[in-house]
């Protein structure tokens, strides 16, 4: 604890006669020349302590707001000084201002402390906390940039001690604010202090590419008044608006979070470079689109975590609300973050950055976690003490109650629990029934142009394929449908609310919903006589498929896509993608038959037991279909036609047969691409793209990470790096030197293959898929041995021992 | 068949919403209205519906128009009446009128246009000025030369070009209102002769050697003329 020094006693202070004004001390700056910014400075810390000396002799307090105003104006005079604080003070003591004097000798070191009262020294250096430059931050803000110093020098004794004074600054900040009735930073608010966003809103909006990107006012968009809502919470999609607004999942909860009468949720999503530039120019925090307020005012920020490559978006979006990265550095005073999603399913990576993770289905989680926020929030308890309670529901996890310990050679040991009460395993959340679950019937339009302006019903969850490789496919079993009556509903109301002219159905595989038929058959003539187009992704190319494509005439244009995945029989058995050549080229016959002229083959690089002849088979499956086309239409026509082929990356992911193998190395990837290039570029009319290597490598390092990957992706995004989904953002030497700088090796977790022994980051989540299940499909894989659609009859992923799989089976109940 | 004309007012942060953004909202807005468009014969039908003059991003107005047809049995009381239900903050229906089936569409008979530029209510070097001078002055030049930048050309190059945008220019004038100063001005408008506010914008501030920031300086357009 540091011993405050003070030039002067009691005894002086009390035979004190006057205290500077302000005018006096703007000619004392001015006399010593204290540089233009550090007097923006004194002029920020002064308004800030000022209001809080007033708001506290409102209630009763009795600080000398003359002694605040003096001594925060001077305190920094003397700071391009060696020991300013000492120079300071004795230019104070020698003028007669004792109490001014020792104000500025201490207010560098001095310790915050609840016991006794609150003095003068106690505002000013409380100014001093929360302003940076001449800018309130707010303390956390504050406090995360000196932690961030002492981590830079890497020593951990300095660090605890900083850590320490900050609990007392926080404690007494709360101490503060209690008395006053309102947070420091609403106080600010009031007081004019910190700025509103909408003041310089107008001026950006005129300086930005498409700005109503930021204007929220859409249609259906959700006004209620932030004063009134019980929890304030913002919904963030880490990445543009466009990409956000485009994502169902987001307007799911929105719509349900928002029918609850206490809870108003707004938008967030990450501002363009362009938007990016001016808010950090003009220093306007980063704001809801709905009412525009400052993102660290919310109670909680929720973000969805669609894919690994968003996570440095994570970060930019709390750095530019001024929120600390790390959750320890937000102890009080900041939103609660929360995080869902896919990727939650692996939560290590961000262990350290987000608070609560939500695992499986949002629905019926989210309402009942915000809830019990809510109540916290009523009854005043600490975040720790909401921690504890939260944990307890199924479907959360909070990591911060459990520690890895590592092996030598770097892999975890096991995992060890902090906290008694926290679950040993945290399971996921499972919505049983899907008629319950709310579909948005009043979804967003946005005003701007986005990825998808369209209505979206969604017609099941979950797959019973089975595909190796395929994390979707597990994690959302087991498959759950709508039923038709119900999917149909949604389709015409959204359609009248919105306006749109084109539906879709979402789901992972179109063609599996075990209505299909007769739901096409109400659709189509209800589209066409709406002048609405319908589109059906991802069909399974039968008879019927083809009815129904030659209706929709809007297919002929986009061309007809395959997803064989693999080149050769083989290898399709190995990743139990169940589709035969006979399949693509009987399809592909009948396509050209009807005149589309244009095919796109999806396929993955670096499956695991992946050979040449493989990737043969990929150029032979393109050849032979440019082939077809030229015996088809022998004698004329055949000019146009043209095939793509899409060669993505395998990234091995978390909760999949294959979420122990290794990845391909980039040298491998690249030899692979290479080698394709050539065998496809002589075929006339094929078009051959592929991922790049780079940022799938990265994706696979996340996917599959352990927690100490946070001080990586912290040190990237102080680097530079965000946007790394876009190829005109990626930053790989950014990345390249966080690896470096953190010491920390990439391709152990990309390239290395786990055994089935070792302690995965993520065993700690229960995905309800069976582990022997995932192992046995594994080793099915090796063998080239396939696994049937469990709508034949149940394989035994495990899922049947938590709920119902009403889809077990399935193809048995309707043949009896 | 009946041809409809609407009247609108756009103000408040749908200004920031650009034109193709206000045909899809619109296109929308019929559709939830129940309105059915008649959409044009050919290979790639659309909905024969227009604007009587596009309005740039940014700009406010008391006075748009979007003229459609439909073969409804529909009054026109009732179209503005469904419209204004549904549509978003600062897009202000104030009236739905009929007009003629036959003869050209409102775009092709624009004339002139109006509009206010206000101007911010401090900036370095307004204090001096005396505008009403000014304004006089600009526009007894015989000629206003602008650099204007040319539509792109086939290799999708701009060029600078000088324009005289005086003969284009019909009136000018500078008030005070509510502590701003606003030029409201009337120009050439339409397919024939055409002169937009930027271009007046341009030239009276290097008249008037003001450094505004065209951030700083907001545009509404007050009415549009149609050739008798
Ligand atoms: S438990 Fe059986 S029926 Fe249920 S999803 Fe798994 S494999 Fe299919």
């Amino acid at each position: 604890m540091f011993e405050e020094i003070n030039v002067y006693d009691e005894n002086q202070i009390k035979l004190q006669k006057s205290h500077p004004t302000r005018s006096e001390c703007l000619k004392l700056l001015e006399d010593y020349k204290t540089p233009e910014h550090v007097k923006r400075h004194c002029f920020s810390v002064t308004a800030v302590a000022y209001a809080v000396g007033r708001e506290l002799n409102k209630n009763g307090w009795n600080l000398n707001l003359e002694v605040i105003e003096g001594a925060g104006l001077i305190h920094d005079i003397a700071r391009v000084d060696d020991k300013h604080w000492e120079v300071g003070a004795r230019i104070a003591g020698e003028l007669g201002y004792y109490h001014e004097a020792n104000i500025i000798m201490n207010h560098m070191f001095h310790d915050f402390s609840t016991d006794g009262g609150i003095t003068e020294l106690d505002l000013v250096c409380l100014g001093d906390r929360v302003v940076k430059e001449d800018r309130f931050v707010g303390l956390p803000a504050r406090m995360e940039y000196i932690k961030n110093k002492a981590r830079a020098f890497g020593n951990a004794e300095n660090l605890k001690r900083i850590e320490e004074k900050a609990r007392d600054a926080f404690a007494f900040a709360q101490k503060i604010e209690s008395i006053i009735g309102m947070s420091i930073r609403q106080l600010m608010k009031r007081e004019g202090i910190v700025k509103n966003v909408t003041e310089k809103l107008d001026s950006m909006l005129k300086k930005v590419e498409k700005p109503a990107r930021y204007t929220g006012g859409e249609l259906n968009s959700v006004v209620k008044n932030p004063a009134e809502a019980e929890l304030h919470m913002g919904f963030a999609f880490p990445d543009t608006y466009e990409i956000g607004m485009s994502y169902m999942g987001m307007q799911i909860l929105y719509n349900l979070l928002n029918k609850e009468e206490n809870i108003y949720c707004e938008r967030i999503f990450s501002p363009n470079s362009d938007m990016e530039k001016l808010l950090r120019e003009e220093e306007v925090e980063l704001f809801t689109i709905e009412t525009k307020t400052p993102i660290s005012e919310l109670d909680i920020i929720g973000f969805t975590l669609q894919y690994e490559m968003s996570y440095t978006n994570i970060l930019n979006i709390l750095d530019l609300g001024n929120i600390p990265l790390r959750s320890e550095d937000r102890e009080t005073d900041c939103p609660l973050i929360v995080a869902g999603g896919p990727c939650a399913y692996n939560p290590e990576p961000l262990a350290d950055i987000i608070d609560v993770f939500q695992i499986g289905d949002g629905e019926e989680l989210m309402i009942e976690f915000a809830q019990m926020y809510a109540d916290a929030k009523r009854e005043g308890i600490t975040k720790r003490e909401f921690l504890e309670r939260a944990c307890k529901l199924k479907g959360i996890y909070v990591p911060s109650f459990y520690k890895p310990v590592y092996n030598e050679d770097g892999t975890i040991r096991e995992i060890i629990k902090l906290y008694e009460g926290a679950p040993d395993r945290v399971e996921r959340a499972l919505v049983e029934d899907l008629n319950k679950a709310e579909f948005p019937t009043k979804p967003i339009v946005p005003f701007v142009e986005t990825v998808h302006d369209r209505s979206v019903v969604e017609t099941f969850r979950g797959c019973t394929r089975g595909c190796r490789f395929c994390q979707a496919g597990m994690i959302y079993r087991p498959v759950r449908e709508r039923s038709k009556e119900e999917i149909i509903r949604i389709c015409k109301e959204q359609l009248a609310n919105t306006g749109h002219d084109e539906l879709t159905l979402l789901s992972l595989s179109t063609s599996d919903y075990s209505q299909f038929e007769p739901l096409v058959g109400v659709l189509m003539p209800y589209c066409k006589n709406h002048n609405v187009s319908l589109s059906l992704p991802s069909l399974r190319l039968d008879n019927f498929s083809f009815k129904v494509l030659q209706e929709i005439q809007e297919y002929r244009k986009s061309g007809l896509t395959f997803a064989p995945e693999a080149g050769t029989q083989r290898l399709r058995d190995v990743i139990n993608k169940n589709i035969t050549e006979k399949d693509i080229f009987d399809a592909v016959e009948q396509a050209i038959e009807l005149g589309w002229t244009h095919i796109k083959l999806y396929f993955m690089i670096g499956h695991p037991y992946e050979t040449y002849e493989d990737l043969d088979g990929i150029a032979d499956i393109a050849s032979r279909v440019i082939a077809i086309n030229k015996r088809l239409r022998a004698g004329g026509g055949a000019g146009r036609f043209s095939v793509t082929v899409s060669a993505s990356n395998f990234v091995p992911k978390p909760f999949t047969p294959f979420q122990w193998a290794p990845q391909d190395t980039a040298e491998s990837f690249v030899e692979k691409h290479n080698y394709l290039s050539s065998k496809l570029k002589p075929v006339k009319g094929v078009i051959f793209n592929y991922h790049d290597t780079e940022t799938s490598g990265l994706e696979a390092v996340f996917a599959r990470g352990d927690r100490r990957l946070g001080e990586v992706l912290i040190s990237a995004f102080h680097n530079g790096c965000k946007f790394d989904s876009w190829t005109e953002h990626f930053n790989f030497e950014g990345w390249k030197k966080a690896f470096e700088e953190t010491g920390i090796d990439p391709l152990f977790y990309s390239c290395r293959e786990r055994s089935y022994d070792e302690v995965l980051p993520w065993s700690l989540i229960d995905g309800y898929i069976s582990e022997e299940f995932l192992k046995s499909e594994n080793e099915k894989a090796k063998k080239a041995i396939t696994t049937p659609d469990c709508r034949h009859y149940c394989v035994g992923c495990g899922m049947n021992r938590h709920t119902t799989c009403t889809m077990g089976g399935y193809y048995g109940k309707i043949r009896d | 068949m009946a041809r409809f004309v609407i009247d609108y007012k756009k103000y408040g942060y749908i200004k920031y919403t650009s034109h193709l953004d206000m045909l899809r909202l619109f296109k929308r807005a019929f559709k939830r209205a129940g309105i059915e468009l008649e959409y044009s014969n050919g290979f790639n039908p659309h909905p024969k519906m227009g604007f009587a003059l596009p309005l740039s991003l940014g700009y406010e107005s008391l006075c748009e128009m979007v003229e459609f047809e439909t073969e409804q049995k529909i009054t026109k009381e009732e179209v503005a009446e469904r419209l204004k239900k549904i549509m978003p903050e600062g897009l202000e229906i104030t009236g739905c009128r009929i007009l003629p089936t036959e003869g050209k569409s409102l775009a092709a008979l624009v004339d002139k246009a109006s509009y206010e530029i206000i101007l911010p209510s401090d900036f370095e070097g307004m204090a001096e000025c005396d505008f009403a001078g000014l304004s006089e002055n600009f526009m007894r030049q015989n000629e206003i030369i602008v650099m204007k930048l040319s539509k792109k050309d086939k290799r999708g190059r701009r060029t600078e070009k000088p324009l005289d945008i005086r003969r284009m220019l019909h009136s000018f004038e500078i008030s005070s209102k509510g502590g701003h100063q606003v030029i409201s001005m009337t120009a050439d408008c339409g397919s024939n002769s055409n002169l937009s506010p930027e271009l007046v914008i341009q030239a009276f501030l290097k008249f008037a050697k003001l450094e505004i920031p065209r951030h700083e300086i907001d545009v509404k357009r007050i009415g549009i003329e149609f050739v008798k």
